[in-house]
């Protein structure tokens, strides 16, 4: 009887206690980070100046906006050719480091851009991509015509380029830490069973790594928004239509205090990142 | 016969291993390049640069004559900017102050926050963490209005607190040392408290140690990004004296491109520092939250 | 791995130590060359002028002393500047060449006596021939006038006759052309008649008055011989007087000595020998002054003359005239009623004007001049990154007034508030950051 009364009263202690672990970090959060978001909400159904209810107007303005579509095809055209190249692309430099020796300074390598400042970065883009840069330089003496990177729709693959830069290393870590989570049994089974190195690659590691790619997808997608920056400080506020991001869009409408057609298209997008991060848990996370 | 097969696995091996490193490298060099242009140009001359940027800035029609090694090199941009530029330091430790605070803040506060997703079961624990994880997708814009008027209303603007404040609660850091705090066994947390250990002495003796490579990547990862914070302090930080280092760099003038450049160098140092200091961590870190819950 | 991890820790921390040392370099370096000023608002004043201008002690008047020509000076008793009164020997003459000139002086006046008496019978004489001509000439014109009144008759008469005789023929007689030159004959000798009268008459009138005019110059150098005779006897009664003082020329009024113009030993001139000032008029106070001087001056203010060798200042002086002596330069005038001063003093003439009160006066070491075109530096506030700096920037003023410590400035040219650089203690140029300067207490 008393050892229950003790391990119920050190249950409730524990219970206390527990809450007190996430409390602060709740209040945090709840005040400087989902109030703000709930007003978001709640500007989402009023006007910008008067702040009376209209109800879905606002977002029926947004889906007719240009503005808005134009940057909502950019980015999403953006995560969808972004996305897919740099996990392929980290992923197979991730199995030629692990093949390799020195994979702590190929890593090393890959992982600096990171480091790297996005104002330091931002003046050698405009030296390579500039109509008159570095780049269309090489291009020009090895005999191709010259691309206006930063002018035209190239400037896309300035985005791509950019964000592939950044995030290649750190992908890279990932996907190794993912390959070496492969429990080497299955590959041994495998090979033993007579599978070629890609059969084994396609058909036993691959699955293996699903929760890794989850985790990946997420940081990357996360990643791909931090791009605005290095847009924003070569091309501006007002950048080439190709290179035109939703944050590009948030921001002048900022300036210009249209407050409700940003709240509109928050609360959109923020549905889309929820469903889409539930279905991607459904797929490759394997919670408990 | 066996020869033969085993020379021709011999050979795809090398060849294999040539053209790994082929690739390699040849991935590396466009990933290398921009820091090591950063660095050579930052020793050039004054007259070099004008040079070299005067096909972007006067719209001219000549291209850019790029060299690595630069013909006058002078450290001359470094002293002028370590020596002659007070300002710059303003920022540089207004930078640091900020990071340093976040990033102690997050300790506090994100690390306990991953604990209880980690550690305990209660209701509503999945619902709630994905809210943190969409409130950690929402970009910056979309909340950024009504984050000021939070802020006003606290009267914390044009004060260093706007800026560290929100960012100590992000929750960015506890999903990612959530990863690494699920990789723990539950049974070993089980063992502890069938022992007698309460909720703190578990959190202290076995997740943090367990968990540290989770959390210096939280920590290294952070320091990257919010040494290159931008959109916060440009939006809440009005007071010029408040400013940090990201909104430094993009103030000078390109003209004055070798204060820029020597600028650049400087603020990658204490990154590239942090880097070299951490790099084991990250990958630990960034393993351990990638390996399966 | 350790190892590395741990340089990595060493080389950030020594990487800080050199940023935290860098720091403070960086910033005495700053603070170091960075200029310090001292400013200061405009303000509202009136500029003040203070005009000096040399000048001397001049009389009222002046009187000539003149004493007959070519006698030796004996003796000059009195130097330039001096003050005389009334009875104040000036100067001394050589009795005997007094003397000599007095009796030079009889000679000539009794000569002149001789040539009045001479003239004077000349005149009788004259008068006398006058007289006879004057009654002659009366009995010519009456002849001249009856004999040409005689002919004239004659010639009328014998007009009147052809006339007569023309008329009554008919024009178409043959004899009538005779008769019409006869006529004309006779009205020509008519006309010729009565011009010889004329003239005739006119001839002995001329006579007549030439006769009554012919005294006239006799009379007029009579009366030129009596003036030289009168001259004489004044020269001599002067000589005489002077004989009489022993050649001592007195001084008739108070006053000073204005000019010397004889020296010992010479001979006085024709000219005066000395001028006097007259004192007892009072004195005055003739400055010279500049054009640019001259544009302050009201001559309704009254005046400071100040002058040299301890003598009092004199305040509140009038002023009397001021005439234009050339493009540049000004006569001014002052009365002088101070009994200490005497002629020739120099001393300065002072007076200040206020001008204004003007709304923008700055110290004039705020102001700037290059070619035509005056600026200030102005002090701006500017947020930087190092807090709220001072910045300079140049503002083009135009000044209407200025003396040697303020400058007025067109109105509006600074704000109110505005702080305008007075002093700095390096060369400041617009753009640069300044500070306050700071003074050891």
């Amino acid at each position: 009887m008393r050892a229950w009364k003790k391990s119920c009263r050190k249950y409730r202690f524990n219970c206390r206690s527990r809450v007190l672990f996430l409390l602060p970090g709740l209040i945090g959060v709840s005040v400087f980070v989902l109030l703000p978001f709930l007003d978001v909400g709640k500007r989402s159904f009023q006007t910008a100046i008067t702040g009376e209810f209209c109800g879905v107007d606002n977002y029926v303005t947004i889906f007719h906006n240009q503005a808005f579509l134009l940057a909502l095809g950019n980015t999403a055209r953006f995560v969808a050719v972004g996305l897919p190249l740099l996990l392929a692309l980290s992923l197979f430099l991730a199995c030629m480091i692990d093949r390799g020796i020195h994979a702590r300074w190929w890593k090393a390598v890959y992982l600096f851009p990171m480091a790297v400042p996005t104002a330091t970065v931002v003046l050698i883009w405009k030296l390579l991509f500039h109509q008159n840069g570095v780049l269309n330089g090489l291009i020009n003496r090895f005999g191709g015509t010259a691309v206006d990177w930063l002018g035209s729709d190239a400037s896309f693959w300035v985005l791509i380029f950019s964000y592939l830069w950044k995030n290649t290393g750190y992908t890279i870590v990932l996907w190794m830490a993912g390959l070496h989570s492969v429990p080497v049994e299955r590959k041994e089974a495998a090979r033993v069973d007579g599978a070629s190195e890609r059969q084994c690659f396609f058909y036993v590691v691959l699955p293996e790594l699903k929760p890794m790619l989850y985790t990946i997808t997420v940081l990357s997608f996360l990643n791909s928004f931090k791009v605005f920056r290095e847009a924003y400080l070569v091309a501006g506020a007002y950048p080439q239509q190709k290179m035109y991001l939703l944050q590009h869009l948030f921001n002048n409408w900022f300036t210009n205090l249209e407050m409700d057609k940003m709240a509109a298209a928050g609360v959109c997008i923020t549905v889309v990142f929820l469903v889409g991060v539930i279905v991607l848990q459904r797929l490759w996370d394997r919670k408990e | 016969m066996r020869t033969k097969r085993f020379l021709w696995i011999v050979a795809r091996r090398v060849i294999r291993k040539i053209a790994d490193g082929i690739c390699l490298c040849g991935f590396a060099v466009p990933v290398f390049l921009p820091v090591v242009m950063v660095l050579c140009s930052s020793v050039k001359s004054e007259y070099e640069l004008s040079e070299l940027l005067s096909p972007i800035l006067s719209s001219g029609t000549g291209e850019i004559n790029w060299q690595f090694l630069s013909l006058y090199p002078t450290a001359g941009h470094f002293f002028q900017l370590l020596f002659g530029t007070p300002d710059f330091f303003t920022v540089f430790w207004n930078s640091l102050k900020i990071v340093s605070l976040i990033l102690l803040g997050q300790l506090v506060i994100a690390v306990p926050s991953a604990w209880a997703f980690a550690a305990f079961r209660f209701r509503g624990r999945g619902i709630l963490f994905l809210l943190y994880i969409m409130l950690m997708l929402l970009p910056f814009q979309v909340t950024m209005l009504p984050s000021y008027l939070v802020l006003n209303r606290l009267h914390m603007l044009d004060t260093h607190g706007a800026v560290i404040l929100p960012a100590i609660f992000s929750t960015f850091p506890v999903f990612l040392i959530y990863r690494s705090f699920a990789g723990i066994p539950g049974e070993l947390l089980e063992a502890a408290r069938i022992d007698g250990a309460g909720e703190w002495s578990i959190f202290t003796r076995i997740g943090v140690p367990l968990g540290s490579g989770g959390i210096l990547s939280a920590l290294v990862l952070g320091f990257l990004d919010y040494w290159n914070m931008m959109e916060q302090p440009l939006a809440f930080l009005q007071d010029k004296t408040l400013w940090p280092l990201s909104l430094y760099l993009p103030e000078i003038d390109i003209r004055q491109a070798g204060r820029a450049l020597a600028a650049s160098v400087i603020t990658l140092i204490p990154a590239a520092f942090i880097f070299a200091m951490g790099q084991e961590y990250l990958e630990e870190g960034i393993a351990a939250s990638g390996i399966k819950a | 791995m350790k190892n590395y991890r741990g340089k990595a820790v060493k080389g950030f921390v020594v990487f800080l130590l050199i940023m935290l040392f860098c720091t403070f370099v960086s910033r005495s370096i700053y603070a170091y060359q960075m200029p310090r000023v001292e400013t200061d608002k405009a303000q509202r004043k009136s500029i003040s002028h203070v005009v000096s201008a040399e000048g001397c002690v001049a009389a009222v008047s002046e009187s000539a002393v003149v004493v007959p020509a070519g006698i030796r000076i004996a003796e000059v008793c009195v130097r330039v500047g001096e003050k005389i009164e009334k009875g104040t020997v000036l100067f001394r003459l050589d009795t005997e060449y007094l003397i000599a000139d007095a009796e030079a002086l009889e000679d000539e006046i009794v000569l002149s006596e001789q040539k009045l008496t001479e003239k004077k019978s000349d005149l009788k004489i004259a008068e006398q021939a006058r007289q006879t001509e004057r009654a002659r000439a009366k009995e010519d014109l009456e002849n001249v006038t009856r004999t040409q009144d005689l002919n004239v008759g004659q010639a009328s008469r014998r007009y009147e006759l052809a006339k007569n005789e023309m008329t009554a023929c008919s024009p178409e007689d043959e004899g009538r052309y005779a008769l019409e030159k006869a006529f004309i004959e006779a009205e020509m000798s008519l006309q010729s008649a009565d011009n010889e009268r004329s003239l005739a008459i006119l001839e002995a009138q001329r006579r007549v008055e030439d006769a009554d005019r012919a005294v006239t110059n006799e009379k007029s150098s009579i009366m030129e011989a009596e003036q030289e005779l009168e001259e004489l006897q004044e020269a001599l009664a002067i000589d005489q007087g002077l004989i009489a003082q022993n050649g001592e020329v007195f001084s008739g009024i108070d006053g000073s000595v204005s000019s010397v113009q004889i020296s010992v030993g010479e001979k006085t001139t024709d000219g005066a020998a000395m001028k006097l000032a007259d004192g007892s008029r009072g004195w005055v106070f003739e400055a010279r002054l500049t054009k640019e001087q001259m544009a302050y001056f009201n001559p309704d203010d009254n005046v400071t003359l100040k002058f040299q060798n301890g003598k009092n200042a004199v305040e509140n002086c009038l002023v009397l005239a001021t005439n234009q002596i050339d493009d540049d330069n000004y006569l001014v005038t002052v009365e002088v009623q101070e009994e200490s001063v005497s002629m020739g003093d120099t001393g300065v003439l002072q007076f200040s004007t206020q001008e204004g009160p003007y709304e923008c006066c700055v110290l004039l070491s705020a102001v700037y001049t290059s070619n035509d075109s005056s600026y200030v530096f102005v002090i701006r506030e500017i947020d930087t990154i190092l807090g709220t700096e001072l910045k300079i920037v140049k503002r083009n003023v135009s000044i209407i007034d200025k003396n040697d410590t303020y400058a007025a400035l067109e109105e509006g040219s600074l704000g109110e508030e505005e702080q305008v650089v007075v002093d700095s203690d390096k060369e400041i140029a617009p753009g640069d950051t300044v500070r306050p300067m700071e003074y050891d207490y």
